[in-house]
């Protein structure tokens, strides 16, 4: 079947293969031996993609266990839930010894985005449900400090689950990538495992999704996947903040945005004159770019980060918050053209740093100052004056690519 | 007044060849010299000191002067020259202090102390000047710091307090003429008058800028007049400065800040070094007189911004974006 997803193909089937999070799997396995009718139930959380879900399923089946899921998927009113729930729960003993069998267990995956408002009741019934089981209740959530979810964590026990640590989920890909035949570049695994940020679906859908069609797997490859991530990122951030309604709509898109303050403040700068031509809204706008750096530079002298609120509502609230023109979303550029340019002039200037650092050590000043007060100079020496353009390189002993650079930069003037 | 130059035949950029080898041949911070002196009899009640003063004023030079005669012959061996600027962080500065007293001491013989020059140390934080304090007093048995600096206010008050302060004030028109007329001579090239002034207009008080565009204008022929000056300065300036001045000032935001990135990556400047550039072009721009008082008011709200900010190149654009925003309200009143 080559359309089946990986994250289902290689989903474990024994204990064994569940990678990360030991602990909870034996507090897990723990209470479901011990328990009985009047036991707590138990509550599984954690981030997405670490294996609430798998355990379950595995327990389970290992155990003999019939599993009743229901999941986000299933609608889950009260009425749902109680018609489906209840009789479950209400199953006797005397049912299980009749069907020889370990019995059923409940699990109710995703509580967290269950409940809306208009089924209040929903969690009322469920509590009433917990309180008298006959049968294990197994609950999931990604989120358990929802305050919807306040009194459901009164009745269970908690079990929390991490992040996968990144060399078991390499080890994963690994594996995966020997039994589809795939050719992988070994730092590619390092990238793929990083990026998933310790959510192990998300890692194997990525690693698919790279691979594709071709049984290669390249670091270039992985590299753009990020990228194009995190310009979706971008977009929907930076038209959060430059659309935002309120102070509190702009600084919650930047919250959510996975891009950290420095980085989204120098794209918010770069992407300013894109969305607003009119000059007098574009210099209010980045007035308040300015005063945000202005509290960065504060922070960064005096390592007082309670400064970085002000700093944050200037970049987000600071701009949304000016009145202006009838304006819609653009197409923002990532990555800000700053860090493209540092990369394309790199070489340029480590040529320059390392004249700088030859004059500093000859003439006793800083490479600042030689960059400044010696650096123009020297170009136009190296354009009109040959014989003291070698001198001088001798002098600093300057190698070729040097003498090359100040030539160039000489003749473009 | 009469200057007189030992020279070091071995150096091809003037700055280094005229450099004073001795206190007597810096012409002028008379007071400052003859207090400096008078260490040189009696080394041992030698403080140690801070020179304070802008830029190409003979800061690094006094200090270089008192190494030499104090140390003598062997005085490198027993100096250490750092530069704040450079020296990323204090626990590098401590490092090198470090193995440099550990190493020089064992020969110090009949020499005072060792030497350690700290270049532009107003460049380093409070913190690491804290952590220099300390340091200071952990060597002062055995060494002396000289600390070099543009304003001395950035010197926290305990280091100031350990040092004994010069000031080294900009040099006069007539010293810097003095200095150019005497490298001229010993270089076999005629200066004229107006190319002396034309050399002052651009480097002011600072004797590094001048002797470099001395030397540069040197490269076109050996007379050196007003024009030749202006070209070298024309060339050693980057155009990109007035371009984008004016591109901002036509309206065009998004090509002034282009201009503005290649200025800061393609040349490397500061941005201390551009707003100090367009200051200087805004008062030739062919603007009303008032139009230049209000941008110039524009350019120090913004020189500030840069000092207190932490990225350049947002600082400059913000200042970019009021020019291209006063070309609009100009427009507007007119």
């Amino acid at each position: 079947m080559p359309d089946e997803m990986w994250s289902e193909k290689y989903r474990p089937v024994h204990l064994y293969q569940i990678i990360g999070n030991e602990k909870a799997k034996l507090t897990f396995i723990t209470w479901l031996k011990h328990w009985k009718p009047g036991s707590k139930s138990v509550l599984l959380y954690g981030p997405p993609g670490t294996g609430k879900t798998t355990l379950v399923q595995v327990v389970s089946n290992e155990f003999g266990y019939k599993l009743i899921e229901m999941n986000a998927s299933d609608v889950r009113t009260k009425t749902a839930i109680m018609s489906t729930a209840g009789p479950i729960a209400r199953e006797s003993s005397l049912y299980v010894t009749l069907y020889n069998g370990a019995g059923s267990i409940l699990f109710l995956d995703e509580v967290d985005g269950i409940f809306g408002r208009e089924d209040r009741g929903g969690i009322g019934g469920l509590l009433k449900i917990i309180d008298e089981t006959n049968v294990p209740i197994i609950l999931a959530a990604n989120d358990p400090w929802n305050p919807k979810l306040r009194l459901l964590r009164r009745s269970c026990e908690m079990i929390r689950f991490y992040y996968v640590r990144p060399p078991k989920i390499i080890a994963l890909l690994k594996r995966i990538c020997q039994e589809e035949g795939v050719e992988a570049e070994a730092k590619a695994f390092a990238f793929l495992a990083e990026k998933s940020g310790g959510d192990v679906r998300s890692a194997i859908n990525d690693l698919q999704s790279v691979i594709g069609e071709r049984k290669v797997l390249k670091v270039q490859d992985v590299k753009r996947l990020g990228m194009r991530d995190r310009k979706i990122d971008v977009q929907e951030a930076l038209t959060g903040i430059f659309f935002a309604k309120n102070v509190k709509e702009a600084i919650q898109s930047f919250n959510n945005s996975k891009i950290d303050y420095e980085m989204m403040l120098h794209t918010i700068h770069d992407n300013l004159p894109l969305q607003y031509s009119d000059p007098i809204v574009l210099a209010s706008a980045y007035n308040a770019i300015s005063r945000a750096d202005i509290f960065f530079g504060r922070i960064a002298r005096t390592q007082n980060w309670s400064l970085l609120k002000y700093a944050i509502e200037q970049m987000t609230a600071g701009i949304s918050t000016i009145k202006k023109e009838k304006t819609s979303p653009v197409h923002y550029r990532f990555p800000p053209s700053k860090i493209m340019m540092l990369g394309r002039t790199k070489s340029e200037r480590n040529l320059r740093r390392g004249i700088c650092e030859r004059v500093g050590v000859k003439c006793h000043v800083s490479r600042k100052a030689a960059n400044t007060d010696f650096l123009p100079f020297l170009k136009v020496i190296f354009n009109n004056d040959t014989d003291l353009a070698s001198e001088i390189s001798s002098w600093l002993t300057l190698d070729n690519e040097m003498i090359g650079y100040l030539e160039e930069i000489g003749r473009n003037n | 007044m009469e200057v007189t130059f030992t020279s070091k035949e071995d150096a091809v950029m003037w700055v280094e060849k005229y450099r004073p080898k001795s206190l007597d041949e810096i012409i002028n911070h008379k007071k400052t010299i003859k207090s400096l002196k008078s260490f040189l009899n009696t080394p041992r009640t030698m403080p140690h000191l801070l020179f304070a003063g802008p830029a190409g004023t003979g800061k690094t030079s006094a200090a270089l002067c008192i190494a030499r005669q104090l140390l003598g012959r062997t005085w490198r061996d027993h100096t250490l020259e750092l530069n704040a600027s450079d020296e990323r962080g204090i626990q590098m500065v401590r490092e090198r202090v470090k193995t440099f007293s550990r190493h020089a001491t064992g020969t110090l013989g009949n020499i005072p102390f060792n030497l350690i020059i700290l270049d532009e140390s107003d460049q380093m934080t409070k913190n690491a000047q804290t952590a220099l304090r300390r340091i200071m007093e952990a060597n002062s048995r055995i060494s002396r710091f000289i600390l070099i600096c543009n304003y001395s206010s950035k010197i926290i008050p305990p280091i100031q307090s350990r040092c004994a302060i010069f000031r080294f004030s900009a040099l006069s028109h007539e010293d810097v003429a003095e200095y150019l007329c005497e490298i001229s001579e010993k270089e076999g090239l005629t200066l004229s008058k107006d190319g002396v002034k034309a050399i002052i207009d651009f480097c002011r008080g600072d004797l590094r800028r001048a002797i470099n565009t001395l030397q540069t204008a040197s490269t076109l022929g050996k007379d050196v007049d007003e024009k030749v000056v202006l070209q070298i300065v024309g060339q050693a300036s980057p155009k990109e400065v007035l371009e984008m001045i004016e591109k901002a000032l036509s309206g065009n935001f998004l090509e002034a800040r282009v201009k503005l990135y290649e200025l800061l990556n393609k040349y490397g400047l500061s941005g201390t070094d551009i707003i100090r550039q367009i200051h200087r072009e805004v008062f030739n721009l062919d603007l009303d007189e008032r139009a230049k008082v209000e941008l110039a008011d524009i350019i120090g709200e913004y020189d500030f911004r840069l000092v207190e900010g932490a990225n350049e190149d947002i600082q400059l654009s913000a200042l970019l974006a009021q020019f291209t925003k006063f070309n609009v309200e100009r427009g507007n009143r007119n």
